[in-house]
């Protein structure tokens, strides 16, 4: 279940929950650590030199927050939001739309199985459909040969990669799983929609390694993801369709929670006006 | 035909007219305020409880390596599984809530003081076994902060003198925290939840023995000053339910970030700390107790001493008075502390930052204070 980068290395406080790892050197850009050294052997030295690293170290210093801090995401209006919120099936289901055409070919979404997708108004049948376009293993024939056959409503949707390795492999990195990823990744559906639209030209004097892409919403500034997404209103539309899959009963739970009021403030009435009834009546 | 087999069975157990005399019948004082419906409430959630908990230990399987896909299953595979999840997490909270403002009466009414003694050591108790059972079941999903939060307290209790290393293998089973761990706390979390039934009996038993404390802290001179808990209590506990029904469902529906915690929804990785490990929030006072002391062996013994020195009022009050009401000073007294605790949980939850550290300890003194004073207030008011 747990899908840690096999290669990356934690470091305490500077990892977030189902973000992957920044990674501390390789990339280019400068860390926390690189910082805290060019400090330290600035300090050291004879005179000229240690003027030289100071001066070095201030730049380094000035030019770090506006290029590792990462923007901070505009606030966005979702439907899903306070306590009306609910999710619309035409947006989900384009954001659906966008997850299987793009996001699937790297993300996984381990806990959604394919008859899950009811949730989004799929039908019986449009549901069969997209999971036999689907193959996955099945045990081993007599042989004792992998075997495979194609998915059914009730498999989990598979994995693009067999490992989180093989992943890091072919993309330089390991894409995340998706499930859950609105409510684990800070800053929430406002990060992801923006850091899927966040792809620019690097600042002047910042140079990106092939096969990274700088995003602005990224502290590290630079990322293994290219830039796939194509409109905002895609971005929008597959962060809700990502909402909806770590809470997938918004919906029921607002419809529920309206009846649930109604009964019991009906039932608080009530009892009311029964308890003032009774203590009214002289006592035995 | 129902009276006919009543009367059987009661000629044979006499637990009918035991429930009539106790439950229908049963002299109340007439001047209980609102104070009093916590009572009830508690049951009710405790019912909740356990029929909800019982539910979901049918699909939850207590596995490092599969529970966080159990509670996939539970949310997304079982039909209304999310709906009963989210009322056992939303019974929690209100269960731990009533609990607190239960003891809050008690304490300011006076309760405690003799001859309720016993009513007050078991109320103490049960509510050291809802926290255990509360921390164990936290730990059940298997998340990032199922992990994290079981680490902070196991890494605390490891460093206990003396006794530190025996209690973590007894705890952990293993080297690090993993399946033998999981396993024992989904046990735990199954013995301590039913060992707080058997302690409501008893301590439904020594309030009926004792009779209930009232707001005035002196008991009934008449039978006048009572009613029967039939009807007058049941309706007015009917009422109490039913604005606790309305909390619980505001709570599950529109507020499911206080009952559960999204940072859970990582499944536990033992290679990767998150930034920012916060308990459930009715440990933040705890949590806050243990970021401001500097030791951890001594953060682990100050919250100890957090639950024991309320259990101690009985005999670090010496007053004859019981209630607040007719005591000013001891009434200053209850509102710091209770100002105390609920400061203390909030620094916690800002990990004691700017401001927050100041009022953080201050708060700790006003709490630890007002135990500290206690025995030494007048005994014998003018
Ligand atoms: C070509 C493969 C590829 C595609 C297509 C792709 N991603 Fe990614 N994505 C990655 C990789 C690789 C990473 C890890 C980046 C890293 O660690 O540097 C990633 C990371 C992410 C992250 C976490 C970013 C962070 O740094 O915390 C999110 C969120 C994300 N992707 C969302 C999406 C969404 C939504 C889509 C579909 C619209 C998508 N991705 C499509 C490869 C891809």
């Amino acid at each position: 279940m747990t899908r840690a980068p096999p290669s990356s290395v934690a470091i305490p406080g500077t990892t977030i929950p189902g973000m992957a790892p920044a990674r501390p050197t390789g990339n280019g850009d400068i860390t926390g650590f690189q910082r805290a050294t060019a400090l330290w052997q600035g300090l050291r030295g004879s005179a000229p030199e240690r003027g030289a690293r100071l001066a070095l170290m201030a730049a380094l210093l000035a030019a770090a927050p506006a290029f590792a801090a990462g923007a901070a995401p505009p606030h966005q209006a979702w439907s899903f939001a306070g306590p009306t919120g609910h999710y619309d099936p035409a947006t989900l289901q384009h954001g659906f739309r966008i997850y299987a055409d793009v996001c699937a070919g790297c993300h996984s979404l381990n806990e959604l199985h394919f008859e899950n997708l009811a949730g989004i108004g799929l039908s019986a049948a449009d549901i069969r459909r997209i999971a036999a376009t689907h193959t996955i293993p099945d045990g081993t024939d007599a042989a004792g040969q992998p075997k495979t056959r194609s998915a059914r409503p009730d498999d989990a949707i598979p994995d693009p990669f067999p490992s989180p390795a093989a992943a890091a492999q072919a993309l330089g990195g390991v894409p995340p799983d998706l499930s859950h990823i609105t409510m684990t990744h800070r800053g929430g559906p406002d990060w992801i929609a923006a850091f899927l639209t966040g792809f620019v030209p690097p600042p002047p004097g910042v140079t990106v390694p092939p096969g990274r892409f700088y995003n602005r919403f990224l502290r590290t500034g630079v990322t293994a993801m290219p830039p796939v997404v194509a409109s905002a209103d895609d971005a929008r539309a597959v962060t809700t369709f990502l909402q909806w899959s770590a809470d997938p009963h918004l919906n029921a739970r607002h419809r529920l929670g309206y009846a649930g009021l109604a009964y019991f403030a009906f039932l608080a009435a009530l009892a009311s006006a029964l308890k003032r009834r009774i203590w009214k009546q002289p006592r035995r | 035909m129902t009276r006919g087999l009543l009367h059987w069975i009661d000629t044979r157990l006499p637990v009918v007219s035991a429930a009539r005399r106790e439950f229908r019948d049963y002299p109340m004082p007439v001047n209980l305020n609102g104070f009093w419906n916590f009572g009830a409430i508690l049951t009710l959630s405790l019912l909740l409880m356990l029929a909800t908990g019982l539910t979901l230990a049918l699909t939850y399987v207590p596995n490092a390596g599969l529970a966080f896909a159990s509670i996939q299953t539970i949310e997304r595979g079982v039909p209304a599984g999310w709906l009963i999840r989210l009322a056992h997490q939303t019974g929690a909270t209100l269960f731990m809530g009533a609990l607190y403002l239960h003891i809050f009466r008690g304490l300011y009414y006076g309760s405690y003081k003799a001859p309720r003694e016993l009513v007050w050591l078991t109320g103490m108790a049960l509510l050291a076994c809802a926290m255990v059972t509360a921390f164990a079941g936290y730990v059940l999903p298997w998340g990032q902060m199922s992990h994290w939060g079981a680490d902070v307290i196991t890494g605390a209790m490891a460093g206990l003198p003396v006794v530190g290393p025996t209690l973590s293998h007894l705890v952990l089973g293993d080297t690090h925290l993993g399946d033998v761990f999981l396993h024992r706390l989904f046990v735990v979390h199954f013995a301590t939840a039913f060992a707080i039934v058997g302690i409501v009996v008893v301590h439904v038993a020594c309030v009926h023995v004792a009779a209930p404390n009232d707001p005035d802290g002196r008991d009934p001179r008449s039978p006048r000053e009572t009613v029967p808990f039939h009807p007058y209590f049941t309706a007015k506990d009917l009422f109490g339910l039913a604005l606790a029904g309305g909390v619980f469902t505001a709570l599950a529906a529109f507020a499911p970030g206080i009952v559960r915690e999204a940072a859970n929804l990582a499944p536990a990785n033992p290679l990767r700390t998150p930034n920012d490990i916060v308990p459930a929030w009715y440990f933040l006072p705890f949590y806050g107790l243990l970021q401001i002391v500097p030791s951890k062996t001594l953060g682990l013994f100050a919250s100890l001493a957090a639950i024991v020195l309320p259990g101690l009022m009985p005999w670090l009050d010496r007053s004859p008075i019981r209630s607040a009401r007719h005591r000013p000073g001891f009434r200053i007294g209850m509102i710091l502390m209770a100002a105390g605790f609920v400061t203390l949980g909030l620094a916690g939850a800002h990990h004691l930052q700017g401001l927050w550290g100041i009022a953080g300890r201050i708060a700790a003194l006003a709490y630890f204070g007002v135990f500290v004073a206690v025995p030494f207030a007048r005994r014998h008011p003018s």
